[in-house]
């Protein structure tokens, strides 16, 4: 089972190291027709990035290079309509060892036992939470399709860097790429969704979340979702 | 090795809090003391709730607890993440179910858990007075109650007190609160508890 696990890391860091050096993955097929407006693009990223507040509790794998991991739990609470962001980490038995919400004015970390304790560690981990459930800051630049038939959409990021969102033809698997200026990929997030029901009144979440870290620290956080529940006081917690 | 200590400190305690057992109508620590001392074994249930400011509703874990005098202990989560800890003596391992098939652990912070098992030993014989609490009793409301305050300021920043509540049933907590701050606390209430029963030595042996 380790050695599934360390071939499975291999395998992913190969892919991010050779998709970093293949630069921007080619739209074979663009799709600039009316059809695909942007009202059909919010549709799109509203099934990936939820607009209301919601609370999600996930079992989290947090895997670093050495094959070292750990299981840890994670509720983080995300407003989209103000971009923050609340989340606590802690063991298995409920001690918190990670605390903190970020604003657009503020990032206060209200409990940090080591190795939380770090800021930059603290900044990261916000970053990436904010990567995975909020839409990207930047504008949509392509749409279109892959080679593979996915479709995909190109956002470019004020920072010169770009976001590709990835969906399979059966929408079960969505993949986030974050590269940076010059095409080194950055971040690597895969969502699996459950198979469509016919009941899709309530919102449906990703049931498995992976985000793979390539720089400037090598790691995999493997979020499987435990409970989510819609906030019903929309302002962030402070 | 401190703050390895440290992290692993609240698994260690809600895992001694458990193990603990002593007369409810105990006046005494030291009455405590020797009523630990005819326990045997542990079996029991429990439901774990974790409290926080920010939570839509407690997060609730169950699982279940066995205990053979004198240091094997296994604590057991059925839900919602399986894992068991296991302890042999001096030797503690976790273990995670992943694809039906319990994967040991190898957090390298683990082998920091050895380091509390003289803690908990200290206390599997009824003595709470340890090298990191103060323990005092309270007998109102009754059965009464426990309460354990950490010597070390260090400890305390992050745990600020254990309460061991009582049950009617003598050797048997009814729960523990362990308290982190104002905003933070987890209830762990005990179920369906039996006493010096014979547990199956394979209980505490590396899950398959």
């Amino acid at each position: 089972m380790r050695l599934k696990t360390a071939l499975e890391y291999l395998f992913v860091f190969t892919f991010l190291i050779s998709a970093g050096c293949a630069g921007l993955p080619p739209i074979v097929c663009p799709d600039n027709s009316a059809v695909l407006n942007k009202q059909s693009f919010s549709r799109e990223l509203n099934t990936l990035f939820p607009t209301d507040s919601f609370q999600f509790v996930h079992a989290i794998e947090l895997t670093m290079a050495g094959n070292h991991s750990a299981m840890l739990m994670g509720v983080v609470n995300i407003h989209p309509r103000h971009r923050a962001i609340h989340c606590v980490i802690m063991t298995l038995e409920g001690l918190v060892l990670f605390e903190a919400d970020h604003t657009a004015e503020a990032f206060t970390i209200h409990r940090a036992i080591p190795p939380f304790d770090s800021q930059a560690l603290a900044r990261g981990l916000v970053s990436d939470i904010e990567l995975i459930f909020f839409t990207p800051r930047g504008r949509l630049d392509a749409w279109g399709t892959l080679e593979n038939k996915n479709t995909i959409l190109r956002f470019s990021e004020p920072d010169g860097g770009t976001i590709d969102i990835v969906i399979s033809p059966d929408r079960t698997i969505w993949t986030q790429n974050l590269r940076t200026g010059s095409h080194r990929i950055k971040r690597w997030v895969k969502y699996i969704f459950p198979k469509a029901t016919t009941n899709r009144r309530s919102p449906v979440f990703p049931k498995s979340i992976t985000l793979t870290a390539a720089f400037p620290s090598r790691y995999t956080l493997t979020m499987t979702l435990t409970d989510a529940n819609l906030i019903s006081n929309t302002q962030p917690l402070r | 090795m401190l703050i390895k200590k440290r992290l692993f400190l609240g698994a260690a305690t809600v895992l001694m809090a458990a193990m603990i057992s002593v007369g409810a109508n105990a006046a005494s620590l030291a009455d405590m003391q020797e009523a630990a001392g005819s326990i045997r074994s542990i079996s029991a249930d429990f439901i774990q709730e974790k409290h926080m400011k920010i939570l839509v509703k407690p997060l609730v874990s169950k699982g279940s607890i066995r205990f053979q005098s004198p240091d094997a202990l296994r604590f057991e989560y059925r839900e919602p993440i399986k894992n068991v800890l296991i302890m042999q003596g001096k030797s503690v391992s976790r273990y995670i179910q992943k694809e039906n098939t319990f994967i040991r652990d190898n957090a390298s912070a683990m082998g920091a858990m050895t380091v509390v098992m003289d803690e908990i030993s200290q206390w599997l014989k009824g003595d709470f007075n340890t090298n990191v609490f103060d323990a005092t009793i309270e007998e109102a409301p009754e059965p009464g109650r426990i309460i354990l305050v950490p010597k070390e300021k260090a400890i305390s920043s992050f745990i600020q007190e254990i309460v061991l509540v009582l049950s009617e049933q003598p050797g048997v907590f009814k729960e523990v609160v362990i308290r982190e701050n104002q905003n933070s606390y987890t209830r762990l209430r005990f179920e369906k508890a039996t006493l010096n029963e014979d547990i199956n030595p394979d209980v505490f042996a590396a899950p398959k």
